[in-house]
């Protein structure tokens, strides 16, 4: 028996449930990724992704009655090169917002804030109050009942969720991709025709094809003006991943800068100092450790003990941040020259709480505690899973940006939580920076001559180690960093 | 009308098609606080899953993606349900989930194989989510009005969340969703349901 003839506007109507609901995972998929870049503190950029994000959508229902067809068609076109426009120039943007206000008296919270929302803002009426329009609508059709319009968006979501699991992977240009047809499949079930059409198609294709390009343009321009002194020619490489949007950019002495989420992650500069201490001066201590090294970055740290360590094994839930780093910073990590590494996608929790090795060495390269996943890595219970990892002379090396005699409170607190996990420890503090250096009672432990023979330093001030009584006087008093109170990491940077 | 403008759903009434707000009908008492509860309580279920499974199993997409799956699978298992005396037990069903979840990736952290267990949690605390709007439908003189307080009362749940679970992480994982599911059930007791509806 052949079906009843349906009313073709409710049919095509319900249509647009199931692509409005696609539509919004991938592009609240794609306003993370770009609002974290942006939105310079991870933590903040979170919390305005959820609140433009849901904010957006209740403008969207709120405006789904009051908003004549005609309007919506017209509409379409300036939310679209809204869109665009935000993913391109979200960065500067934020940035201009923050110089301004902080040059008008604004403090950095209050202009860091006042930056986040108005992106925010943004997000909410140029996002997602689009794709949230329709359902209501739709509902109050006639003969479209509310179950089975809810079920066709959530159907979509997870149609989008799974485009997401397997584009996202792939590349972001095709998430992008994906979204922009989205968003004119939806142009045409609304009524949109013609040259309106036609608009919208070449504004999504023009995108897609130069997105790149003038994403890479922007940034370079961008980290030219936020980063004066290391002299930014252009941005070389440009990818995101499903955790952070990585970037290469050229300095005009031909040196490489690695940024992650629009910050920066390593100069040439930083190989001396830093992966001296980090790395090779406790590789030095131990004779041929098994090394683990946390968190990958440049990898610079694994080039400066690659002779001197039996293995070397790099754990980063990123293996995009892996692979461009095997590529652009090669002559630091030697990765091709060396034949002792070996590289595992884990993200560093998940892989000291099931994996049963123990090492010599683990360097901890990960990031600073910018955000909550990030600081569930500096607390007392994952120094506990480290803990359990060492051998019985191994070390564990740690550094803290921030020095112990720092206004900010954020070393001393990071090293009095591995002051109550380690039994023996010390920390050398050099330019400004403290390098804590902790194991079991097997742990070798130098006193301060040798350690400063070790470090090449035997007189001079510029290396000043701190013994562990030293230590426990320098952060007495302060909080114990826990999965209770990862705000007291996070907000003391 | 514009012949191309015919295929976009036209507004619910014809009060709104004069562009002003339409005029909101009488509403049962509490059915928008219900609303506002129901969305903050599941705000606060889905981050606190996200992130006891990114504190004791996994931070990886995948585990994420899988989680959202899951609580959409949930919604639309949720959304198949039609007998009207579910919500109450769903509540009890999803919160009870939560905290079995809870209790077994605290017992063994870390172990992946938990991870399946933990997702049926996710989807079981996901089917309020879709029981509750065809429930509720009959409350309301117009559907916008259930879907705009719920999803605000998801905003309030998951911004208190974010903040929450930085400032008190593993008591806010303890106690949130409990707290939570109680002032929905108290909002459940003291609304006064109006003709129940058609979905």
């Amino acid at each position: 028996m052949p079906a009843a003839p349906r009313d073709p506007d409710a049919s095509s109507a319900r249509a647009l449930l199931p692509l409005a609901g696609a539509s919004l995972a991938l592009l609240h998929y794609l306003l993370a990724q770009h609002l974290r870049v942006a939105i310079r503190d991870p933590e903040l950029a979170v919390l305005v992704v959820a609140l433009a994000y849901f904010g957006g959508v209740s403008l969207g229902y709120g405006l789904s009655d009051r908003l004549a067809p005609r309007h919506l068609v017209r509409l379409l076109p300036l939310v679209l090169a809204g869109q665009l426009a935000l993913f391109l120039v979200a960065q500067p943007l934020a940035a201009g917002i923050f110089v301004a206000a902080s040059r008008a008296g604004a403090g950095g919270t209050a202009a860091g804030w006042l930056a986040a929302g108005a992106l925010g803002a943004l997000v909410s009426v140029a996002g997602t109050a689009l794709h949230a329009v329709f359902l209501p609508r739709v509902v109050a059709l006639e003969g479209c009942s509310l179950r089975r319009c809810y079920a066709l968006e959530v159907a979509g979501s997870l149609g989008g969720l799974a485009l997401l699991g397997v584009l996202g992977a792939l590349s972001h240009r095709l998430v992008l991709a994906a979204y922009l047809l989205g968003f004119l499949a939806i142009a045409f079930l609304v009524g949109a025709r013609g040259v309106r059409l036609a608009l919208l198609a070449a504004l999504a294709v023009g995108y897609a094809a130069a997105a790149d390009r003038l994403d890479r343009g922007l940034a370079a321009r961008f980290y030219r003006g936020w980063y004066p002194d290391h002299r930014i020619v252009a941005v070389e490489h440009a990818r995101y991943s499903p955790y952070h949007k990585i970037e290469v950019a050229r300095q005009a002495d031909g040196g490489r800068m690695l940024l992650l989420d629009g910050r920066r992650q390593f100069v040439a500069a930083d190989h001396d100092g830093y992966s001296a201490l980090v790395a090779e001066y406790p590789a030095r201590l131990l004779g041929a450790p098994d090394v683990c090294v946390l968190g990958c970055g440049s990898m610079s740290t694994v080039g400066r003990i690659g002779e001197r360590a039996r293995s070397i094994l790099v754990v980063d839930l990123d293996e995009e941040v892996f692979r461009t780093s095997r590529a652009f910073f090669a002559p630091f990590n030697r990765l091709g020259e060396l034949r002792n590494w070996s590289f595992h996608a884990d993200d560093a929790k998940h892989f000291l709480g099931s994996d049963g090795r123990r090492f010599d060495l683990i360097v901890d390269d990960i990031p600073p505690a910018w955000s909550r996943q990030v600081a569930l890595t500096y607390t007392e219970q994952f120094f506990r899973l480290v803990r359990a990892r060492l051998t019985p002379r191994g070390v564990f090396s740690m550094p803290s940006l921030v020095g112990l005699d720092a206004p900010s409170p954020y070393g001393r607190r990071l090293i009095a939580t591995l002051a109550r996990v380690f039994e023996r420890y010390f920390v050398v503090e050099y330019r400004g920076a403290a390098y804590f250096y902790g194991g079991g009672p097997g742990m070798p432990s130098p006193d301060e001559g040798a350690l400063r023979a070790a470090l090449g330093e035997p007189d001079g001030d510029a290396v000043r180690v701190l013994l562990q009584p030293e230590v426990e006087r320098a952060v007495a008093g302060e909080p114990i960093i826990t999965v209770d109170n990862l705000a007291d990491l996070i907000d003391a940077r | 009308m514009r012949a191309d403008a015919r295929r976009i759903p036209p507004a619910p009434d014809a009060r709104a098609a004069s562009g002003r707000p339409a005029r909101t009908a009488r509403r049962p008492r509490g059915a928008t606080a219900l609303a506002l509860l129901v969305g903050a309580h599941l705000g606060v279920l889905q981050l606190s899953y996200t992130f006891l499974l990114e504190a004791h199993l996994t931070s990886r997409t995948v585990s994420y993606f899988a989680a959202l799956g899951c609580w959409l699978a949930g919604v639309l298992l949720g959304l198949r349900l039609r007998r009207p005396a579910l919500f109450l037990p769903l509540l009890l069903a999803g919160t009870g989930a939560y905290y079995l979840a809870w209790a077994i990736v605290r017992a063994r952290s870390f172990d992946l194989r938990l991870l399946p267990a933990a997702l049926a949690c996710v989807a079981a605390s996901g089917l309020l989510a879709g029981y509750f709007f065809p429930w509720a439908a009959g409350r309301f003189a117009r559907p916008k009005l259930l879907f705009l307080h719920e999803n605000n009362g998801f905003l309030l749940g998951s911004v208190v969340s974010l903040v929450g679970l930085v400032h008190a992480g593993a008591r806010y994982l303890a106690l949130a969703p409990a707290v939570a599911a109680l002032l929905v059930a108290a909002a459940h007791l003291v609304d006064r349901p109006g003709p129940r509806g058609s979905a």
